[in-house]
């Protein structure tokens, strides 16, 4: 039994470490109701293209909040740098649709869909 | 937003136990016997440890991953060490000869880079005041100066006098905080009532009275008690304190 514990804690350790270090690729993905962040972009894309811009501030709304869920669960796993990046981005579309300024909202909506594929 | 202080403390947690883990799998040969390479070697893993736990910048797995390429290309140069005598000193150098028959070789000196100074700091270290006194000094791939003294000043050995060898043993624990090392006392083939008997005639009856027993080199019986019947005598402590 100790001989078999003697291998198995560190052998159990390495792989929750490890987890743990990779956990951000499955983590960033939606695990409940109200965080589906990729999906709340994808709409606010829509909204500003159809130019609803109350129905994109919801959609954005949603997707801060989304964001504040997954970035406790994600943080342990990625940079620090993206994570910031997102939040800055995110501010910078709820910035546009206020502004009701399209041409000013795609380019952040695209930059983010870019951090979004290589968090993890 | 990132809480720094939990991700810094779970980075911390993993970082500890994985540098434990990989010392423990590099082996000891790190700690005692430290060459140029393992020396820098180790202050390498140190930092990319360091790094693994507090750049919260960066992903830890990228950290990780150097650190356990570290280990693994150190234990592939341990094997290849171990296997091939040729790999083993071209990784770790050889001894070099410093002084023989009391003459300094001021060529290996100067390949080395030891100055005389240095050497004679080594001798001293080993009670040797003259250089006239070496056969041979030796730099160790270690970093120390193994040295052999000539005949006329090595100390007398028990067969320079013909006297009968006696067999080299160790200490053996029997007792330790009043628990029997059962394995212990079976290798020197004695039994509980041998040890018991033992107890006795130091005046005591029961284990758990007993500190730390043991058999010495010389095959007497050691006790120590808990109850320590020791004065004031030997405080050197100069303040009364607290402190």
């Amino acid at each position: 039994m100790r001989k078999f514990l003697l291998y198995a804690i560190p052998i159990l350790f390495m792989i929750v470490s490890f987890s743990i270090m990779i956990s951000g690729m499955w983590l960033k993905e939606p695990l409940g109701e109200d965080d589906h962040l990729l999906s709340y972009i994808q709409n606010v894309e829509e909204n500003v293209k159809a130019e609803n811009w109350e129905q994109a501030d919801q959609e954005h709304q949603k997707a801060q909040h989304a964001w504040r869920k997954i970035s406790k669960r994600v943080q342990y796993s990625v940079e620090r740098d993206d994570m910031m990046a997102i939040t800055e981005v995110l501010s910078r579309i709820e910035g546009g649709i206020k502004a009701k300024d399209e041409p000013t909202i795609m380019p952040d909506i695209y930059y983010f869909y870019g951090i979004w594929k290589d968090l993890g | 937003m990132m809480q720094e202080s939990l991700v810094t403390i779970v980075r911390a947690v993993i970082t500890f136990f994985t540098i434990l883990l990989y010392s423990r799998l590099i082996g000891k040969q790190l700690i005692g016997n430290l060459t140029m390479f393992d020396y820098i070697n180790g202050i390498t893993i140190g930092s990319i440890a360091a790094t693994l736990a507090t750049d919260v910048s960066s992903k830890a797995l990228v950290h990780w991953i150097a650190l356990t390429v570290f280990l693994v290309l150190t234990i592939v140069l341990q094997y290849i060490g171990l296997k091939s005598r040729f790999l083993s000193k071209v990784q770790d150098s050889e001894p070099v000869v410093l002084l023989q028959r009391g003459n300094m070789l001021e060529k290996n000196l100067a390949k080395v880079r030891i100055t005389k100074d240095e050497l004679m700091l080594q001798l001293r270290s080993k009670n040797i005041f003259s250089p006239i006194e070496v056969e041979v000094a030796l730099l160790e791939p270690d970093g120390t100066v193994s040295v052999l003294p000539r005949s006329q000043y090595q100390p007398v050995q028990r067969g320079d006098l013909n006297l009968p060898p006696k067999p080299a043993k160790l200490t053996t624990e029997l007792i330790i905080d009043g628990r029997i090392i059962e394995q212990n006392l079976e290798q020197r083939k004695k039994d509980k009532d041998w040890l018991m008997s033992q107890l006795k005639l130091h005046g005591i009856s029961s284990l758990e009275e007993v500190s730390y027993a043991a058999i010495l080199p010389n095959d007497q019986f050691y006790v120590d008690k808990f109850d320590d019947d020791v004065s004031d005598d030997m405080n050197i402590s100069d303040y009364k304190g607290p402190y």
